[in-house]
């Protein structure tokens, strides 16, 4: 039985990592927002808290956001705004720790604000449609690789290369270069930046400035070249580099987010068959129901905050430098804002106001794409395939399944999903 | 009291969350970005744009009451 009151929450305990919720509640009914001592850092688990706190770049600096971590800095005596030394800490960060400093969720106003709005352009309601249309083209091509055999493994067979394929065409990566892109990409999560996900982050950061250069000298009617002309709101020329590193930045930020959400929407799914059935015969109802697996089982558990001034929340003093460890899932279950949480509820009327995706100028710029390509894959396996069911060999039968996730305090995030179905026809 | 919308235009992202909720509000435009149709709409619109403004993930509607 784990003990609530002393388990290490950023590390890899098992029990925590198969179903962190006991968790949250346990941290939630003592306070929404208080100090654990066995990390040093205030928990924040209330729904109202966590969006205030991520509105207010005034006093909560993103330094850390990805898994606590940021440069390691001093904090002078009488100190009242840590802005300009982690300013300083940015550009003087060793070179191994130079991506973790520069990454757009890490950036605080006013350079997250001018990297932030070259995203607008990627992000459009008409390029997100014309994106739409591709996945649905990309949804059968993937499942056509193996509807033959009655079985997949979800995330390998599809969800991943799905996921990866979409931002490629979002960006505007020519259909020729795909093949590569599907198989470079190893692209570990976010919190990997350091070891081997940096390489592929490298790797993409290179590809994406040469294109920059390459269409901002010989210009073409095609998204690379939209992209390579996006300006910074003051109208000025960003480097090609930074361009590069944002888009590139997408592939990291939408991979194993929306995979993992549509591994958690298919294992809901399959759990329930009586929601399944619904769901064919309500087709209409999937955004809701994308929505409230947000809520539900969401990907992103934990994100971070620093206190850049001293300053309060709930009467509680935040002295200057505090670790805020962010805990989404948890707020996600915060029966203040949502009645019965710890319920899968299809017809919840404000499922929408989960904090999956954050709140404020970091609030995810990807949640229209992860969306559709959630709504686009439930649709399209329904449509291709009757009495979805998980394979019992590889997980057990109901009530007693067997499912590994992978050990990160970050993301919640299958590690395999087996599935069996019969084609429709 | 009437009310009037603002939008922080530094934080809009157009992920028309607004637009679906009062769609006679709140648009998206031949500049393919959101605009706001009616600054000033009658009160009754008021519990609309009050949830246009609680679903805004990036927190970038104001109201302003003049």
């Amino acid at each position: 039985m784990t003990n609530f009151d002393e388990v290490n929450y950023m590390s890899a305990d098992e029990s925590l990592i198969q179903d962190p919720y006991p968790y949250y509640d346990y941290l939630r009914d003592r306070c929404p927002v208080q100090h654990v001592d066995a990390l040093g850092v205030m928990a924040v688990t209330g729904h109202e808290e966590l969006a205030a706190i991520q509105r207010d770049t005034a006093n909560y600096s993103s330094c850390n956001c990805l898994a606590g971590m940021f440069v390691p800095m001093t904090i002078p005596e009488d100190c009242e705004d840590l802005g300009p030394i982690i300013e300083a800490a940015r550009v003087q960060a060793p070179v191994e720790l130079a991506p973790l400093a520069t990454v757009l969720v890490s950036l605080d106003p006013p350079v997250h604000t001018d990297q932030r709005a070259l995203l607008k352009r990627v992000f459009s309601p008409n390029r997100l449609r014309e994106n739409e249309a591709f996945m649905w083209r990309l949804a059968d091509r993937q499942i056509d690789e193996f509807i033959e055999k009655g079985a997949c493994e979800l995330l390998s067979d599809y969800a991943k290369p799905f996921s990866t394929l979409v931002v490629a065409d979002l960006l505007g990566v020519p259909e020729s270069d795909h093949k590569m892109f599907r198989e470079n990409l190893g692209g570990g999560p976010l919190e990997s930046m350091g070891d081997q996900g940096m390489t592929s982050v490298d790797f993409l950061g290179d590809y994406f400035t040469g294109y920059v250069e390459e269409r901002r000298r010989s210009p073409r009617d095609d998204v690379l070249t939209f992209l390579a002309e996006a300006r910074y709101p003051d109208g000025s020329t960003p480097e090609p580099e930074v361009v590069g590193r944002v888009a590139s930045f997408l592939f990291a930020a939408g991979g194993d987010t929306t995979s993992g959400l549509i591994l958690s929407g298919m294992r809901i799914m399959c759990e329930r068959p009586e929601l399944q059935a619904r769901l064919r015969r309500e087709r209409d109802r999937i955004p809701d129901f994308v929505e409230e697996t947000l809520r539900y089982d969401g990907i992103v558990k934990t994100t971070y905050r620093m206190a850049r001034r001293n300053t309060r929340i709930d009467g509680m003093e935040i002295p200057i430098g505090t670790t805020m460890m962010l805990l989404l899932s948890g707020a996600n279950r915060d029966p203040k804002r949502f009645q019965s949480p710890a319920e899968f509820d299809l017809d919840r009327p404000n499922a929408r106001e989960h904090l999956a995706f954050g709140r404020g100028p970091h609030a995810c710029a990807g949640a229209p794409l992860a969306r559709t390509e959630a709504r686009v894959t439930f649709g399209r396996f329904i449509d291709r395939m009757s009495d979805i069911r998980l394979s019992e060999s590889k997980h057990g039968s109901a009530g007693a399944r067997r499912h590994d996730y992978e050990p990160s305090y970050v993301l919640r995030k299958l590690l395999a999903l087996n599935l069996e179905f019969t084609p429709a026809n | 009291m009437a009310m009037r919308i603002l939008v922080d235009r530094t934080l809009c992202d157009s992920q028309a969350i607004c637009v679906s909720l009062a769609p006679d509000i709140f648009q998206i435009g031949d500049e393919d970005i959101m605009h706001v149709a009616n600054e000033s709409p009658d009160d009754e619109a008021r519990p609309l744009v009050t949830a246009a403004l609680n679903s805004c993930p990036k927190g970038a509607i104001m109201l302003v009451e003049e």
